[in-house]
């Protein structure tokens, strides 16, 4: 009697610790393949140097009425940190020639110079904060510099399922930086290319907040996918912004110099 | 004259068939009522409390829509505010210990409090400050100081900004701010406002209280001490409000059964019947009106407060006459079962009628564009109706049981009966003799009265809606006058158009508006976007105090905007929406009179009007609004409710009597009382709050009712006897007592309002009471005068 009540809390005890074992692991799993996908992401995207894109945004309120934004952004790819960029703002016109030059550094604060034409100076801007919105745009700030840096979330694979016709994995990324808008969000990666197919933003409320989709993806050099239409839509405030690419051009032979503070105000 | 008396007496006799069936078959009614009161139970459970704006106002009105796209364009309008001092330290706010205790309470303000948006202080309000080539926004204690002479330099600068005076810091740096936006508004639905969604609608889970509770909490840690707090704000007024209406439901009842328990026995004696028989109707018709209430989808606001003793009062004093008849019969030697009978015959109508006009009294609000008041009419009124059913049916029912053969009784063994009865003679006879002063004193009383009217304004506070004593009122008090005001103005400035903001004529345009509100001594504190345009122009020209002015350059407008908001910059926010089509401007001003803020709000409009601001649509809104536009409907639908309820029950009494000259005759000692309340209102400079302006339209429909049993009992006693004096005697004898208790009734009843903390509901029950009062000096002494002397019924005649 006492021989097989032994056994059966060995059993019990056995299988527990199995089970739990099996739960730690399928855990351990869902982060190390989450982790894996960004990575892979990010290293298909590696070595196109230099770039220059041009875009429009719409921006699209409640009633349906919208209005147009024009810039083009030059970026330098940087091996041991973050990207370094100048973005230069065309349209509306009362903010034509503002150009915004950042060093991004992962998940520590980027450095920032912004040339405002209007006072014709140079301003180094110090902030944290990157949750406010881009311009009137449903896009934050956070939106445009962050997802361009591995360091910059922390990543779990939930499930692979179909998108846009195509096989996707579906992980959950939650941001490691202060001061972001976001308590997570769901990212959808095709497996076949890792291309970003979509993105739902929770706010930190936890709120259903935004739907980011990423359409009409070209490839450039034959390696590089970057997506010609990217639709915002805020679920909260029923409003859209549509971001259009005119051109991509890659390898330029742009510089460090063309990312310096003079470069900032001779970027028209 | 037999003739036209017939239809009252077959009504009457309707009503005593009735009386017999009811005896007949007083258990088949007991069950009618379990399931009357079941199925009342079952609609009462669907009721639920809303003590929100939202309550007040037609969801379809346009000021109402206004505040809820202002709310969702810049937030809620809600907030806490804490105040807060330390005299015994040599640089207040600003010393070095003090200033760490804020930063680690706004933190735990922010973290820990439920509903919060944003808690704002010293140690973190957004900060744009130029340090050579940077230009940064931060919070301005980021970087905290490790020295008091540190701190002490910041205060130099954050007294240089003028954004920040006012509203965080007072001029003489000795008071400061902390202040906690909410996320959510009194106007928002009840769904919004629970804290767990599934914990239920009981105050320990919905908003304010749940923040309210979370503040005081983190306030009273032992961490935070030897820093002074006021607090104050929506919050705090709103869940001391609802508490109030939480607490005062209950208590408020209780007190009423209580004074009228008492009163039954007085004038009742040990008649067992005659105490439980009233509290049971009262009771019932209570549970039915809260099961009507929860049918018709109405919610338990502000105004159910007053509703049962209301309708305590009303329900006994209808049940009075009903139970006094039946004792009389029952004393004269009456079976039960005819007792009863002769009882429905000779009071059902004239309490019929009581009812009706006491109703119509309440239908007649029913138009009202407040839709809390609206409800309040016609909730009111069914319960008033409710009332009369039971009286008529269960009342009896109680009378029903006993022995049936007749007890005569010594009817006037009563001390108090006795007293009665010679101050009734004793009336009878001071009528007679001073019939002519009683009218020309009621002449000049309707003059002076409307004199009185005249002046009369329809204005309330909410500070003053809490008694002098109370917490809240004392601490708002003090805050109002240490630093500045809470009631916020709103005037939203819709461009129409994505950026429109950004044109330097509409920004120039919010400056002048700005600027001229400034001037004004009822607005403490302004705020707008051109506040941080100024404070960014002035940081970019190295913090010179020339360059706190709003840029010329349209250009240069929306660079420093999109500076702003690449540098992280939250506040604007809350004054701009993110499109640049609409912005702010906010008044905050004291808490005072709706009518001197319509005063402002007219002038404001006046120098718009004057100087052209039309470059943008401005819609006015905010809090401060609605009371404005509460004020308004009251002034209109007042008018319009008393004409309603006096033409209603002008027609009841010609309906009843099938005479213009009765009816219209009837109507002056039932309106004097009325008249003479507000006149002296009017004199006594007393505002018409949103509960004393239902004052009229109560107190005609009730004290209407003396009047209907004494002008009955008079056109009856005069087609028996013919003759006018006697007639009025004899109605002032028999009808006179009841007249008396049912005044006193309602008199002490009304008296109960005075415990509610609330000074608006305690006024509102000292006057009313003062009005029934008067309405039975006016039916005691006037009616009988009058009709004496106008001979209503017609010729006299000599009974054969």
């Amino acid at each position: 009697m006492k021989v097989s009540k032994l056994f059966f809390v060995t059993l019990i005890s056995a299988l527990s610790f199995m089970a739990i074992c099996a739960a730690e692991s399928k855990l351990l799993f869902a982060e190390d393949k989450g982790l894996t996908i960004a990575r892979e992401a990010d290293r298909r995207d590696e070595g196109f140097g230099d770039s220059e894109e041009v875009f429009t945004m719409t921006l699209v309120n409640e009633h349906g009425s919208s209005v147009k934004r024009r810039m083009r952004v030059r970026t330098l790819e940087r091996h041991n940190d973050g990207d370094w960029s100048l973005s230069i703002f065309d349209e509306p016109a009362d903010v034509k020639g503002m150009a915004l030059l950042t060093y991004s550094h992962g998940i520590d604060p980027d450095d920032q110079w912004l040339y405002m034409p209007a006072l014709k100076r140079v301003k180094r801007i110090a902030s944290n904060n990157k949750s406010g919105a881009f311009m009137g745009s449903e896009f934050s700030f956070e939106d445009f510099s962050s997802t361009n840096d591995i360091r910059k979330y922390t990543y779990k694979y939930l499930r692979n399922e179909q998108f846009a016709g195509m096989d996707c994995f579906v992980s959950e990324w939650v941001p490691a930086y202060e001061h972001s808008g976001y308590k997570r969000m769901i990212v959808w990666h095709d497996t076949l290319e890792y291309r970003v197919l979509k993105i739902d933003y929770y706010n930190r409320g936890d709120k259903f907040y935004k739907t980011l989709l990423l359409k009409e993806y070209k490839q450039f050099l034959g390696k590089y996918w970057r997506s010609m239409r990217m639709e915002m839509q805020n679920h909260l405030e029923n409003r859209s912004t549509i971001l259009t690419y005119d051109k991509y051009r890659f390898r330029l032979g742009l510089t460090e110099r063309d990312f310096d503070q003079n470069a900032l105000k001779r970027s028209n | 004259m037999q003739k036209n008396n017939d239809y009252l007496k077959k009504i009457g006799m309707g009503f005593g068939r009735l009386g017999e069936w009811i005896f007949d078959h007083r258990w088949t009614v007991v069950i009618f009522y379990v399931f009357l009161i079941a199925i009342s139970l079952y609609f009462a459970g669907k009721l639920h409390k809303d003590n929100s704006f939202d309550s007040y106002f037609d969801k379809n009105d346009p000021t109402f829509t206004y505040y809820k796209n202002y709310q969702k364009d810049f937030g809620s309008d809600e907030l806490s505010y804490i105040l807060y001092n330390a005299p015994d330290k040599p640089y207040g706010p600003f010393d070095i210990d003090v200033m760490k205790k804020i930063a680690h309470l706004t933190e735990a303000l922010e973290n820990e409090v439920p509903f919060v948006s944003e808690v704002t202080s010293l140690a973190n309000v957004e900060f744009i400050e130029a340090k050579g080539d940077t230009i940064e926004i931060h919070e301005l204690l980021l970087d905290f100081p490790k020295t008091q002479a540190e701190l002490l330099k910041t205060r130099d600068i954050v007294m240089k900004k003028p954004i920040y005076i006012g509203g965080l810091i007072s001029k003489d740096a000795t008071n400061a701010a902390i202040v906690i936006e909410m996320t959510r508004s009194s106007a928002d639905p009840a769904e919004r406002l629970r804290l767990d969604p599934k914990g239920g609608d009981g105050m320990d889970n919905l908003y304010p209280q749940v923040s309210d509770m979370k503040i005081r909490e983190i306030l009273a840690r032992p961490e935070y001490q030897g820093i002074k707090y006021y607090y104050t704000g929506d919050v705090p007024m709103n869940t001391t409000y609802n508490k109030v209406l939480g607490s005062e439901t209950g208590s408020l009842t209780l007190w009423t059964f209580l004074v009228v328990g008492i009163i039954l026995i007085l004038f009742f004696g040990k008649w067992f019947v005659g105490f439980i028989g009233p509290l049971m109707l009262v009771l019932l018709s209570l549970v039915f009106t809260v099961g009507f209430m929860g049918l018709m989808g109405y919610p338990m606001d502000v105004m159910f407060l007053m509703t049962p003793t209301m309708l305590t009062a009303i329900g006994v004093a209808q049940s009075i006459h009903i139970l006094a008849e039946f004792k009389h019969n029952r004393a004269i030697g009456l079976e039960r079962r005819e007792a009863i009978k002769q009882t429905l015959v000779s009071v059902a109508v004239p309490s019929l009628v009581c009812a009706t006009t006491t109703a119509a009294g309440f239908f007649s609000m029913a138009g009202s564009p407040l839709e809390a008041l609206s409800e309040f009419a016609i909730f009111g009124g069914a319960g008033v109706l409710f009332a009369f059913g039971i009286s008529i049916t269960l009342l009896i029912v109680f009378l029903s049981f006993g022995k049936n053969a007749p007890a005569p009784e010594k009817e006037h063994s009563h001390p108090i009966s006795d007293m009665l009865q010679r101050f009734l003679h004793w009336l009878v006879s001071f009528n007679l003799k001073h019939s002519r002063i009683i009218i020309i004193a009621a002449a000049a009383m309707y003059l002076l009265s409307f004199a009185g009217i005249s002046q009369l304004r329809v204005a309330f506070n909410f500070l003053e809606e809490f008694k002098e004593h109370t917490e809240i009122r004392k601490t708002l008090t003090y805050v109002q006058n240490a630093m500045g005001g809470l009631v916020n103005l709103a005037y939203v400035f819709d461009t129409g158009q994505t950026d429109g903001i950004k044109n330097s004529e509409v920004l120039k345009q919010v400056e002048k508006l700005q600027a001229y509100a400034d001037k004004n001594k009822l607005v403490k504190k302004t705020y707008s976007i051109v506040d941080t345009l100024k404070d960014m122009n002035q940081s970019f020209h190295g913090g010179d105090p020339a360059y706190y002015k709003l840029p010329e350059d349209r250009n240069l407008i929306a660079q420093y905007l999109l500076m702003y908001e690449m540098s992280g910059g939250k506040e604007l926010e809350d004054y701009v929406t993110k499109d640049y089509s609409r912005t702010v401007l906010e008044l905050r001003t004291i808490f005072t009179d709706s009518d001197i803020l319509a005063g402002l709000v007219k002038d404001m409009q006046d120098y718009m009007d004057k100087n052209q601001i039309k470059a943008a649509k401005v819609e006015l809104t905010g809090i401060g609004y609605l009371w404005v536009k509460m004020a308004d409907y009251i002034a209109s639908s007042q008018t319009k409710g008393y004409f309603i309820a006096i033409l209603m029950i002008i027609c009841f009494l010609i309906a009843v009597f099938r005479s213009v000259k009765v009816g219209l005759l009837a109507m002056i000692p039932n309106l004097l009382p009325v008249f003479m309340t507000l006149g002296a209102m009017g004199w006594m400079g007393m505002n018409l709050d949103y509960f004393r302006v239902m004052i009229a339209t109560v107190a005609i429909g009730i004290s209407v009712d003396d009047t209907v049993h004494l002008v009955t009992r008079m056109r009856m006693e005069f087609l028996r006897c013919g003759n006018y004096r006697e007639a009025a005697d004899n109605s002032i004898k028999s009808v006179g007592n009841a007249v008396i208790i049912f005044s006193v009734v309602l008199f002490c009843s009304f008296l109960v309002y005075l415990s509610s903390q609330l000074a608006v509901l305690a006024s509102f029950g000292v006057i009313l009471a003062i009005t029934v009062f008067t309405a039975m000096i006016a039916d005691l002494f006037l009616t009988p005068v009058i009709i004496y002397t106008f001979k209503p019924f017609g010729k006299e005649f000599q009974v054969e």
